[in-house]
């Protein structure tokens, strides 16, 4: 898949749920805003990154199966 | 904005009274009582929460999110609306904190992801709290890329109301208002996310008397009027404060006009008498005032035709037929007059006409009511009061349906049952759909037996409950067509020491009554067989206190009664008219159909020699007249009502027409015509006179004491008719207005289970009610009824119970199945 999201809207997100997050009627909102945040926290570089690289070049899907020792 | 109360406010150190705490907002100390939420409090110092879903009336339930603020010490930003000011805490709205501007923005931003870029076409727009706060509290440019989400609109809700749901926020304001104020709950919130909307039930419209507030208070331009919709835009009006014309409540209204045309009315926020609501009659019953009116004078012609005339020829014409009957002339006015013009009929009938011949009772009345009228309301000023209703412990309903007769009246007493402040109690012959909203207790009366009822009533567990301190009793106008009634009730409420009230339908009979304008009655009611009222009255009118009638005089039905004997004398024998016979009617704000028996009106008028005629549109008066004189609507004029509290309700004109006179200043002209001081006869004139008069202290009458008569006996074939008016009926002042007409209640004929298996007829299937004189067919409703009652609206499309059966409550009336069987 090619990337089409940009380093706007990562912020943009994060600012959406931020917007969600303590403000929200229901528990729903705020557990809906969670996860998205943390991700960002940990893995910032790899969203970035994905903005304007294929996942599968960021990340080889072959390289993460059990068999990948083997094909080496 | 709102502010329901007068919250004493303490900024910085002082003595802190009990029972109020102190808290710091945006740095500024401020002392408010417990409980006060956080946005009033903020309110108080100036500072504007943003909010959608908040409305002091209501209760609170932060669906809205607009109003977050930062309370230091708690984790999350918390909606002002809904939170109460404690002691010690630290307020901090948008003014002062990143957190709670930065949570409002964000709200806001959300509220406009589906929100319509409609302002420029929009209704609200200019007037509108969302688009207000969206440039006060959001953000400048938007973030938001993808479509919109559409619904087809506008939505009928009800025939009057329109729904835009694209436009809806959701605060729920309006179905809020549905359920707590009106106790209607024809709307609710239905769906869920982002299509969550408004809507009802398939087969039950938004067929609310009050739904127009609805509108009023929906923070965005989701609802609007049939009536209103895209004819104005809300910076092209011109905007005063009126008081509703339609019912004794005194509603304050505002009315909106551009070009000299009346386009919309609001209700207006007067804590003390309407709070901020109004029923849907006020809001939009407005037409009548500028279709179809009367512009110039008529006079009728030697050939018997009526022709516009000059207003010298008509007042020429008009002087000398009332200075030929003078002492022999009467005066019939509505009960739909400002309290100065209803004063200046009360004078010009004293001193012009030299008559105690006046009667404002333009309906179904008794000399009872007179009497009861002149000893316990006429000059009372203000007794039971709005405030007194939420804070009784029982309230007495005789006779009285305040939902279809004074909405607001029905609003405060809601206001009471919710907070389980009141029990109301209601004589009456069946629990209406109002009376169940109040939770009323129904003392069930056959229409004619409220005499008999009430004086039962002083005994037993509500006798202890009419005796506690506050309790209330209401009695309405209709109980003048039972005889004893008023008698009982004014003994009742002697006895009990319960406040007693009487509540007219129309908003003029109180006014009226206190200027004078009923027989035996001088302004501020005083007593015309006073010798010392009459001293006082004839000094302020500047007249000799011998020239004023003596003799008390005639009610509206006496006179017609009188006319129609001469005339059916004159008739058969063919004599000259008796001396003492009425020659000459002056007529104002009075049709037939307001009467007990519009025949007998109608052929009154019609055998009379002479008619005056003052009115704002064409009537089956004026068509009968010998002269007419256009008038002008309260809209034209300033003036006051006397609300059913005693309370004086002044506003000002609303258009500025040249060319139209109210009707104190025609009398004037007449008077002046006939070589007569009556005054200048305007209003600023015709007030300092009554403010000058003011409340008589002399003698009262002595309160009537009439026995109650007994009931009617039936047979299977015929019952007891028991008939009140709907709010929305055919009433002339609600013509022209179709949007606000289809949400009437339909007519019906009530009738009980045991009558509808005698007629062998179900629930739907059309029952006729007839006298000799006519007969209404229309669908049955099976009610908790007395067996031998039936029941119908007075004046509805369908019924219209004095025109066309001749009856009144009380009547005994023919029974049968109707339809194809009739």
């Amino acid at each position: 898949m090619l990337p089409s999201g940009t380093e706007t809207e990562l912020a943009d997100l994060e600012e959406i749920c931020a917007n969600i997050f303590g403000r929200s009627f229901c528990a729903l909102g705020d557990a809906a805003a969670t996860p998205y945040p943390a991700a960002m926290k940990y893995f910032r570089d790899e969203f970035v990154l994905g903005t304007h690289t294929a996942v599968s070049e960021l990340f080889d899907p072959v390289a993460t199966t059990v068999f990948a020792g083997a094909l080496r | 904005m709102t502010v329901t109360t007068n919250t004493p406010i303490l900024v910085g150190t002082v003595d802190v009274p009990e029972g109020f705490v102190t808290a710091t907002i945006d740095g500024v100390v401020i002392s408010v009582p417990k409980g006060t939420l956080i946005i009033r409090a903020a309110e108080l110092l100036g500072v504007a929460v943003p909010r959608f879903c908040d409305h002091p009336l209501l209760a609170a339930v932060a669906n809205c999110r607009m109003c977050l603020i930062e309370i230091e010490g708690m984790p999350k930003p918390q909606p002002s609306c809904a939170t109460p000011l404690g002691e010690g805490m630290v307020v901090k709205t948008q003014l002062t904190s990143e957190i709670a501007d930065a949570a409002q923005q964000g709200v806001m931003e959300f509220l406009l992801i589906n929100h319509p870029l409609d302002c420029p076409i929009c209704d609200k727009g200019g007037e509108c709290p969302l688009q207000n706060q969206s440039m006060s509290n959001g953000r400048a440019d938007t973030r938001f890329a993808g479509t919109k989400r559409t619904f087809p609109k506008p939505i009928n809700i009800s025939a009057q109301i329109l729904l835009d749901r694209e436009r809806c926020v959701s605060c729920a304001r309006c179905t809020r208002f549905a359920d707590e104020i009106a106790g209607e709950p024809l709307i609710a919130l239905l769906e869920r996310g982002s299509q969550q909307q408004v809507g009802t039930a398939d087969d039950q419209p938004f067929d609310s008397y009050f739904s127009g507030n609805t509108i009023q208070i929906c923070p965005v331009g989701a609802l609007t009027s049939a009536r209103y919709r895209f004819r104005s835009r809300p910076f092209d009006l011109v905007s005063a404060p009126t008081v509703c014309e339609h019912c004794a409540s005194g509603c304050g209204l505002r009315t909106d006009t551009r070009r000299s045309t009346i386009m919309r009315r609001l209700a207006w926020d007067e804590p003390e008498v309407n709070e901020e609501w109004n029923c849907d009659k006020g809001r939009f019953a407005f037409p009548y005032i500028s279709e179809g009116r009367l512009t110039h004078p008529l006079v009728r012609d030697d050939d018997g035709e009526l022709r516009p005339a000059s207003w010298p020829e008509a007042l020429d014409v008009a002087a000398r037929g009332l200075a030929a009957a003078r002492g022999r002339a009467a005066v019939l006015t509505g009960g739909r007059l400002t309290r100065e013009d209803a004063y200046a009929y009360a004078k010009f009938a004293r001193v012009v006409l030299a008559t105690d011949d006046i009667d404002f009772r333009a309906r179904p009345h008794s000399s009872e009511e007179a009497a009861f009228l002149s000893a316990l309301v006429a000059g009372t000023g203000r007794g039971v009061t709005y405030s007194d209703l939420e804070k009784a412990p029982t309230v007495l309903l005789v006779g009285f349906e305040p939902e279809e007769e004074s909405p607001i009246i029905f609003l405060r007493l809601r206001k009471a049952v919710r907070r389980g402040a009141v029990s109301v109690h209601t004589v009456s012959p069946l629990l209406t759909d109002g009376s169940s909203r109040l939770s009323a207790q129904l003392i069930q009366t056959i229409p004619g037996a409220e005499a008999a009822t009430l004086d039962a009533l002083s005994e037993g567990d509500l006798g202890e409950a009419i005796r506690a301190p506050g309790a209330v009793i209401l009695v309405g106008e209709r109980l003048a067509s039972s005889p004893g009634s008023l008698s009982a009730a004014a003994n009742l409420a002697a006895t009990t020491g319960a406040a007693l009230a009487w509540v007219p339908r129309r908003a003029g009979e109180r006014g009226a009554l206190d200027s004078g304008a009923l027989t035996g009655v001088l302004p501020g009611g005083r007593v015309l067989t006073d010798a010392a009222a009459r001293i006082e009255t004839a000094a302020v009118w500047g007249v000799d206190v011998a020239s004023l009638p003596s003799l008390v005089g005639r009610s509206a039905d006496d006179v017609v009664a009188r006319i129609n004997d001469d005339h059916h004398a004159i008739a058969v024998a063919g004599d000259e008219p008796p001396e003492h016979t009425i020659r000459a009617l002056v007529v104002a704000g009075v049709s037939a159909d307001d009467q007990g028996d519009p025949d007998a009106f109608l052929s009154a008028i019609d055998a009379v020699p002479f008619v005056v005629s003052l009115e704002t549109r064409h009537t089956d008066v004026t068509e009968r007249a010998d002269v007419v004189f256009p008038v002008a609507t309260v809209a034209e004029k300033a003036g006051s009502f006397t609300d059913w509290e005693g309370r004086i309700r002044d506003f000002n004109a609303v258009l500025h027409e040249v060319g139209i006179q109210n009707d104190g200043r025609v009398l004037a002209m007449i008077a002046d015509e006939m070589d007569l001081d009556f005054g200048r006869g305007d209003v600023s004139a015709l007030r300092k006179e009554l403010d000058s008069l003011g409340r008589g202290n002399g003698v009262r009458p002595e309160v009537p004491n009439v026995a109650a008569s007994a009931t009617a006996t039936v047979d299977s074939a015929h019952a007891v008719l028991a008939t009140w008016r709907h709010l929305l009926d055919a009433g002339t002042l609600q013509e022209g207005e179709p949007y606000l007409a289809a949400t009437a209640r339909a007519a019906v004929v009530r009738i009980s289970a045991a009558k509808a298996a005698a007629l062998q007829v179900n629930d739907g299937d059309e029952v006729a009610v007839s006298t000799e004189h006519g007969s209404i067919s229309l669908p049955a409703v099976i009610t908790e009824l007395p067996d031998d009652v039936v029941w119908l609206p007075t004046n509805s499309f369908g019924s219209t119970v004095r025109a066309t059966l001749h009856a009144d409550a009380g009547d005994v009336v023919a029974v049968s199945r109707g339809g194809e069987h009739a």
